[in-house]
């Protein structure tokens, strides 16, 4: 129960089974209050002063019990609050003040909405129609002022949009996309920070996994393979781009997330393996007598070993955690390092998205160090350069600008990316690096709510805004990448 | 040496063929998960006989092998076992009418044997899913067949039989039956087409109800001749026994084939 008294003290009693509990929570306002009003779903209490200001007040939980806390404040109108009224539907306000004036704040967005004066002597009395299209208000001089509020999408602000919000139950200011929920009285929440973060984190872990696999295969492929085996190659990686991305989601969600739960360990012992493998394996070779015939093969002779290494990770999977996390990896991390495991996370959206843009780095990339003139690399090999010298000196360099619009045609690619991320990643929106986290993105959330949002409203326009940022994210990357490539070209158009 | 062959770059083109491999692993070994995946649900499984026994009871559980995983023993519910690994097998047991669900997990910690059992028979229904048992007995109209055949080549012969006559029924219900409708269909349109356009004369409204009473007695003919054949295909049943040793009665009429472990 809140009271006020004359000298501007807000008392909070505490209610319970037990009672009324006597002695309250006294807060010392400046001014002296005039109004109170609780806001729509009784969780925020505005407070209107002598000043003319309207303070929003919020129970906040704290370690040991909720304490009322000052959130915000409306300070549009200068003189005395005579009266507050609420909307029936949404967490708007109206706010009457001694020269009848009438003001329209908006809690969640912090905005003002309008400011009107048309009475000339103190409103008294207001109501709300229920749709919050009509307000009724009533002076001292008994006159009735009928305004017809046009008034559609209050809850939306830069702020709501791109700042932290301290929500109504939320302990402290923060980025929320919730946008609906099953009652009346819920507080939309629409934050695209969240989101926006969740985009670039999906692409981000992506191209962890691309970039390397990526590069570095189309720079095999196109100077040291053999070009029998090049003719079989390059369609075959191509081919991936030919694969539905709702199979890969589908696979990902169902197959991978559950096996890489299952095998974690072995799952980052394979990652870190592999390339030591491979460089073992290169070592040993050297031992073979007559190797010259496999030049050019090098690729095929490294399948087995990672058909191998894949097998060794899955089987040593089990005994690695039980030896260095006491059987069980997930429970390890959250119990020592306080990271949460969700088994739709980073890790398998990165392994599969990352999959799905390989075939378009791959493609790019090859086809451009291929085309690298071949006087250049002849001229660098008749000068003593060793093929990994003229390939990281003269090749890379030359093909350079090529290679950086493929890397960011993949990420733009992992950016605007849909049914992986909307299968595979458990679309919560959250603010998290952590690898073993899920995300929701922006494509994926436009492909899960634009089917419930109501035509026209604050929510589906929103959604609409979303789309114009996914834009946004890969129009930046694209011209981004063409003008780097515009310069690295100029830079290098005199070879 | 070591350093000298770094030097010249050779591992470095190593581990680019090795990004190679990769993308090549990946890309077949994930067309050939789709197509496993994909192509196992058109070969039928192998019906295995799991016998379990511990101090108190023994028990057999008959089912197919679905997927099976070894995980440490204390991180699995559900099992006392807390030391070492533990086995567990997601079989399909089907029965679901018997045991109330088509699929369960099955530990091997009580695990003494399985084996492949001979004479199991795997039964596709029309309703309950898989039936899995052993075949006991054919019957007809509720009494045991005596027969010079083997008891198997028996069940074959008359579920053949039943799937025939399930054939012409089909036949018979929605070609021959269905057409009739369709024509009785049609004179009820033209009655209402002449009635709107004042044209329905007392000789023409004579010659529709002609017309349709020639249908009528063609539909009690047919009529009559599924009511003999869903009685020939009710006549067949067998009883079989199930992997708990109780024996249930199947009408042959609700499988519609039998399954391939049968030798």
């Amino acid at each position: 129960m809140y009271a006020a008294s004359a000298d501007g003290v807000l008392l909070h009693y505490r209610i319970d089974q037990q009672g009324i509990e006597l002695a309250p929570r006294e807060i010392p306002f400046e001014q002296p209050i005039s109004q109170m009003q609780l806001l729509l779903g009784g969780n925020s209490l505005l407070v209107g002063l002598e000043n003319g200001e309207v303070q929003q007040w919020m129970l906040v939980r704290t370690d040991t019990s909720e304490e009322l806390t000052y959130i915000r404040n409306f300070h549009e109108a200068l003189v005395s609050v005579e009266n507050i009224e609420t909307e029936q539907r949404r967490k708007g306000f109206a706010v009457a003040d001694r020269q009848g004036g009438v003001t329209l704040y908006y809690s969640t967005s912090q905005r003002t909405l309008a400011h009107i004066n048309t009475a000339t002597a103190r409103i008294y009395e207001m109501a709300w129609s229920a749709r919050a299209e009509h307000l009724l208000a009533v002076d001292e001089n008994e006159q009735l002022y009928f305004y017809h509020v046009d008034n559609e999408f209050p809850e939306v602000s830069w702020d709501v949009l791109w700042g932290k919000v301290w929500y109504e139950g939320y302990d402290e200011p923060d980025y929320i996309w919730q946008s609906s929920a099953s009652t009346n009285e819920f507080e939309p929440k629409y934050s695209l920070v969240p989101l926006s973060f969740g985009t670039l984190k999906a692409a981000f872990y992506a191209m962890l996994f691309a970039i390397p696999v990526a590069i570095l295969g189309a720079m095999f492929t196109a100077q040291f393979m053999a070009p029998k085996m090049r003719q079989t190659v390059k369609p075959s990686i191509e081919i991936m781009e030919a694969l539905p991305t709702v199979i890969l989601g589908f696979l990902a969600g169902l197959w991978l997330a559950p096996y890489v739960e299952a095998h974690l360990a072995g799952v980052f012992a394979l990652l870190l393996l592999l390339p030591f493998a491979f460089i073992l394996f290169a070592a040993m070779w050297m031992l073979v007598p007559n190797k010259s015939v496999f030049e050019g093969w090098e690729a095929a002779l490294l399948i087995p070993v990672v058909l191998l290494m894949i097998w060794l990770a899955t089987n040593i999977s089990s005994p690695l955690e039980q030896l260095f996390f006491d059987g069980d990896m997930r429970k390890y991390m959250s119990n020592e390092w306080g990271l949460t495991y969700d088994q739709r996370n980073s890790l398998v959206v990165g392994l599969i998205m990352g999959f799905a843009v390989i075939p378009t780095i791959f493609s790019i990339a090859e086809d451009a160090l291929f085309s690298v003139p071949q006087h250049l690399i002849r001229g660098s090999l008749a000068l003593g350069a060793s093929r990994w010298q003229t390939m990281m000196r003269v090749v890379i360099p030359a093909a350079s600008p090529a290679l950086f619009s493929a890397v960011m045609m993949g990420f733009g690619r992992a950016v605007g990316e849909t049914m992986i991320v909307l299968m595979a990643t458990g679309n919560t929106p959250l603010m998290d690096m952590s690898i073993f986290q899920g995300m929701r993105t922006l494509a994926a959330n436009i492909a899960v709510e634009v089917p419930e949002a109501e035509v026209a409203s604050t929510h589906y326009r929103i959604l609409f805004l979303a789309a114009l940022i996914l834009f946004l994210f890969t129009f930046i990357f694209n011209t981004l990448a063409e003008v780097i490539r515009h310069r690295l070209r100029k830079r290098y158009s005199g070879l | 040496m070591i350093r000298q062959w770094f030097k010249s770059g050779t591992p470095w083109i190593w581990l680019n063929a090795g990004a190679v491999s990769i993308a090549l692993v990946a890309v077949f070994g994930l067309l050939f998960l789709i197509m496993v995946r994909g192509m196992s649900h058109f070969w039928p499984a192998d019906v295995h006989a799991f016998h379990f026994a511990n101090a108190e009871q023994s028990m057999t559980v008959i089912a197919e092998e679905i997927e099976s995983e070894t995980l440490p023993a204390n991180t699995v519910p559900n099992i006392q076992q807390t030391e070492g690994d533990v086995t567990r097998y997601l079989v399909k047991t089907g029965n679901r009418d018997i045991l109330g669900s088509d699929f369960k997990w099955i530990y091997d910690t009580d695990l003494q044997s399985r084996d492949l059992p001979e004479d199991i028979m795997v039964l596709e229904r029309i309703e309950w899913g898989n039936f899995y048992g052993y075949l006991t007995a054919v019957y007809e109209n509720g009494e045991p067949v005596e027969s010079s055949q083997t008891l198997w080549s028996e069940f074959e012969q008359r579920l053949q039989r039943v799937s025939e006559i399930r054939e012409q029924l089909l036949h018979l219900e929605k070609s021959e039956i269905g057409s009739i409708n369709y024509q009785l269909e049609r004179l009820r349109l033209e009655q209402k087409r002449l009635e709107l356009d004042n044209e329905l004369t007392d000789s023409a409204l004579q010659e529709i109800e002609q017309q349709r009473q020639a249908l009528d007695s063609e539909y009690q003919a047919l009529l009559k001749q599924t009511s003999e054949l869903y009685r020939q295909i009710n006549r067949d049943s067998i009883r079989a026994r199930v992997m708990d040793g109780s024996e249930v009665t199947i009408a042959m009429e609700r499988s519609s084939r039998h399954g391939s472990p049968i030798r």
